[in-house]
């Protein structure tokens, strides 16, 4: 079902691009991030603006958490609850685009994998990927992999693209880390830090080059994303407005906040 | 990666507090992404010749030599505790003439490297190692051949090479443009390559020289059947060729409905083939034609060549992904049976099926049964090595 609906369409608009395009793997590959990347994009600034009212609604949750004691969960609850939906935030907003997003990230890596195929025994299963309708796709096997000193369907033996993919994740997941003066918080934004372009960086040393392709171009458009729809990402500091950031939360939710933290 | 950040901020709003957890759940969410097909990144297909009583048998990291009859494990090259990361695509090659009692060739894949091991007096008897070659640049796929004291063989990085196999030397090299994953065929003083850059070249035996070459659809990984003066052989268009090794030009082609891989067995005149999509096809070359009027459906994807019985009125054919083989009567076109390994875990069938003896052997992967002899007529498995499986 994973691999019709999404894997096999990927596979083959892989291979259309190949096809097209020179002929050159490293360019489909690039060209099928940034189309996905691009499909994604309104998805992502939805989820990026739920995650940034969370982040400014934080200090008043806060406080609200200071107001109550451990014996008043369920008020606090009901509390958190309430200023949730004053202020027009749904908690869990934002994990149906995460929903849509996981399975085509999952579909885009896993066809990468297959049309490269590193053995023979991977390239076995690629014949039930490709349409038959679509002409000629089967005469482009095994794709061609060499790009500069990179086989992309083996690991970079210089290791040259996963030093650029982890520091590209370093630099991404600093600019996507909201300042927060919840301890907690903090320390995971670091954890986060260090441990996603260690893992990207990992993966992309161990497996095939064109994965790394794949997270170098992720990463370098997320940051161009950031750039270019700032107000989506930056957030609010408890107390004052973020450098060079004028958006602010909307007024019925502040209004919102204010009213529920001072009934409590 | 903001997906990723966004699911670690989705796992902490929903209380999910336990850091470590946290970064588990991560790792295991990009795991899955990346990891699935992994397991056959160290696999191979493994390869066996049989001579006499004896099976040569070149799998995963080591090439052994078993008894035929019990299946019984001789002697392994290297020694078993050495697990060089080196799978075995490449089925061994005996060069009889050469030496006292005979040097086998095999080539591994991740090493780059041909051995040659000079055979001892009985089978049981542990070879020495000969020499290595270890000059090629890419993996070694397909199965070399010897003729007139060469060893021929395709490498990744395009090139076929000649080796004198009494001392290893390299007597001549030809690039093609993309790797050579079939094996050489030689027809007294030429041999035929047929590589991925959808060409078959053929090359003069002593020197390697370019006679002639003939371009074709699609990748050729198939080796290329001798039948009178005409070569068959299918390649990833699904197309069957046959060429005219007198003038070098497609004299016919037929249209498969899949990839063709899996070497065609050549009965008289009748070539059965299979593609991966396990269609079936039984060609009258002479006349041709198909000699049934449809092709036999298996179910399962076909790479490794078929193999008929002794008298040929029994093709059979190693169904992939199913790990079953399937006996396909010659005459009518029907399937007569099919049997799995009775063992828990059938494995995937990739390899050549070979026969011998009222013998079918066949060499599963991702199982720790590697090597399983059958016998011939009732299917049932006799024995299987690692022994005690």
């Amino acid at each position: 079902m994973f691999d019709a609906v999404l894997i096999r369409p990927i596979i083959n608009l892989l291979l259309v691009l190949y096809k097209f395009l020179g002929q050159e793997t490293i360019v489909a590959v690039t060209v099928v991030t940034l189309l996905l990347r691009l499909a994604l994009t309104p998805l992502q600034l939805k989820q990026q603006k739920t995650t940034k009212r969370q982040q400014e609604l934080q200090p008043r949750l806060a406080e609200l958490q200071k107001k109550y004691k451990k014996d008043e969960r369920e008020k606090l609850a009901q509390e958190q609850m309430k200023l949730y939906k004053e202020a027009g935030v749904n908690p869990l907003g934002g994990c149906l685009s995460l929903i849509i997003q996981l399975p085509l990230m999952i579909g885009l890596y896993q066809a990468i994998i297959r049309v490269l195929a590193s053995t023979p025994l991977q390239l076995l299963a690629l014949p039930r990927d490709i349409y038959g309708w679509i002409p000629s796709l089967s005469t482009l096997i095994p794709l061609k992999s060499q790009f500069l000193w990179l086989d992309l369907a083996l690991p970079d033996p210089f290791y040259i693209l996963p030093i650029l993919v982890v520091i590209s994740s370093w630099y991404y997941q600093k600019l996507l880390t909201p300042p927060t003066t919840d301890p907690q918080s903090a320390a995971m934004s670091k954890q986060m830090m260090i441990m996603m372009p260690l893992m990207t960086g990992f993966f992309s040393a161990t497996y095939a080059s064109g994965l790394a392709v794949y997270f170098l171009i992720s990463n370098l458009v997320g940051i161009l994303q950031y750039f270019l729809f700032r107000s989506h990402y930056v957030v609010q500091p408890a107390g004052g407005e973020s450098k060079g950031e004028k958006d602010t939360p909307p007024r019925a939710g502040r209004k919102a906040v204010n009213k529920a933290v001072s009934k409590g | 990666m903001s997906i990723w950040r966004n699911l670690a901020d989705r796992l902490g709003s929903a209380r999910f507090t336990a850091k470590p957890l946290r970064v588990v759940v991560l790792f295991a969410a990009l795991l899955l992404l990346v990891g699935c097909g992994g397991g056959l990144r160290h696999e191979s297909w493994p390869g066996l010749i049989a001579v006499g009583d004896t099976l040569y048998v070149a799998n995963l990291e080591h090439v052994q030599a078993l008894s035929a009859e019990t299946g019984k494990v001789y002697w392994s090259y290297p020694s078993e505790d050495e697990r060089a990361a080196r799978p075995f695509y490449s089925t061994p090659v005996l060069a009889e003439d050469v030496g006292e009692n005979g040097v086998l060739l095999v080539a591994g894949f991740s090493d780059r490297t041909v051995y040659a091991l000079a055979l001892g007096a009985s089978p049981a008897e542990r070879p020495d190692e000969l020499w290595r070659f270890a000059e090629a640049g890419g993996q070694y796929v397909g199965t070399g051949t010897v003729a007139s004291g060469l060893f021929l063989i395709g490498n990744g990085d395009g090139k076929v090479y000649a080796l004198n196999i009494e001392d290893g030397s390299k007597a001549w090299e030809f690039a093609t443009d993309d790797r050579v994953w079939a094996t050489p065929v030689v027809v007294d003083d030429t041999v035929y390559v047929a590589s991925l850059d959808h060409t078959l070249y053929a090359l003069e035996l002593q020197t390697g020289t370019e006679q002639w070459r003939v371009d074709v659809d699609g990748s050729v990984a198939m080796t290329p059947v001798l039948a009178g003066r005409d070569l068959w052989f299918g390649d990833f268009s699904s197309k069957l060729y046959q060429v005219d090794t007198q003038s070098g030009t497609i004299s016919w082609t037929f249209e498969a409905e899949n990839w063709l891989w899996a070497t065609p067995v050549l009965d008289g005149s009748v070539l059965y083939f299979a593609d991966v999509g396990g269609k079936v096809y039984a060609l009258d070359i002479e006349r041709r034609e198909l000699v049934w009027d449809a092709p036999v459906v298996v179910d399962d994807a076909v790479r490794g060549r078929p193999a008929l019985n002794g008298d040929g009125s029994l093709l059979f054919v190693a169904g992939y992904e199913k790990g079953a083989v399937y006996a396909i009567d010659t005459t009518t076109g029907t399937l007569r049976q099919s049997w799995g390994s009775p063992l828990e875990n059938p494995g995937r069938l990739p390899s050549d099926l070979v026969t011998g003896d009222q013998r079918l052997y066949t060499l599963p992967i991702l199982v720790s049964a590697r090597v399983q002899a059958f016998s011939l007529a009732a299917g049932e498995l006799i024995w299987s090595s690692p022994q005690g499986d």
